[in-house]
């Protein structure tokens, strides 16, 4: 099931100024948008049990881009989830 | 997934070759052997380009951190092991004393590089697939569900 990803203006921005090529942008927002449910509920990914947010770290090689692996953290609220919506509530890039 | 990427006969051969070597100095080989060394150093360095290949693409299709350390990092090292066996051939067949040896030593010199250059790009990316993450900024998270709230915010896109 791929998810409607619903994220803010900031965050967006953020986003939007990292130093990545456009087409690692594209499988970023692919690997958010098509996480599976055995990833989002394992508790692992999940800051607790009955916590509204998972967590995900995905590294990419920009090989369009600078040629560098990238590291991107995404915090986000799948309480919506089951309408199929994710919140991106904060990205980190580093 | 390490075996998939490097084959387990590739440390046997270059033990084969160190054994063929403390036998006797590569200029009393046969031809035969010496083409065939020279064969199997080649085709090493093509499954070597190979894992750097795949390495690359699957870095470049972009993977969960967690899962890629899992997959990739028991591939550190199987690189190393093979890393290791070339080198203590180049140690062996140092200094070249025939064009036998000096030929053997470019090709395992190419080997080692192009081993080198797998291992480097996976031990950046292992390395980045262990960092920590940052801590979160929860007034950026607020900012987020408030504009959610207020059904201000657009649907995630890559520009």
């Amino acid at each position: 099931m791929s998810f409607n990803l619903h994220i803010s203006d900031s965050e967006q921005a953020y986003f939007d100024g990292l130093p990545l090529s456009s087409e690692a942008k594209e499988r970023i927002n692919r690997f958010i948008a098509d996480v599976s449910d055995e990833f989002r509920l394992n508790p692992e990914n999940r800051p607790s049990p009955d916590s509204p947010y998972f967590y995900a770290q995905y590294i990419i090689l920009d090989r369009w881009g600078d040629g560098r692996v990238h590291t991107i953290d995404f915090h986000v609220r799948d309480d919506q989830a089951q309408f199929g919506v994710l919140l991106i509530v904060f990205i980190d890039h580093h | 997934m390490t075996t998939l990427l490097i084959p387990s006969c590739e440390r046997r051969f270059l033990q084969t070759v160190e054994e063929e070597i403390a036998a006797a100095p590569v200029r009393q080989w046969s031809q035969q052997t010496l083409r065939f060394c020279f064969r199997l150093l080649r085709d090493m360095r093509e499954g070597s380009a190979s894992t750097r290949e795949m390495l690359e693409a699957t870095l470049a299709g972009g993977i969960e951190a967690r899962s890629f350390s899992h997959n990739y990092g028991p591939l550190l090292a199987a690189i190393d092991d093979r890393i290791g066996g070339v080198r203590e051939l180049v140690r062996r067949l140092s200094p070249a004393e025939d064009p036998g040896s000096e030929g053997l030593l470019a090709e395992l010199h190419l080997l080692e590089q192009e081993m080198q250059d797998a291992r480097d790009l996976l031990v950046e990316a292992l390395s980045r697939a262990s960092e920590a993450p940052a801590p979160v900024d929860w007034n950026r998270v607020r900012v987020s569900e408030e504009a959610y709230a207020r059904g201000e915010t657009k649907l995630f896109s890559r520009r």
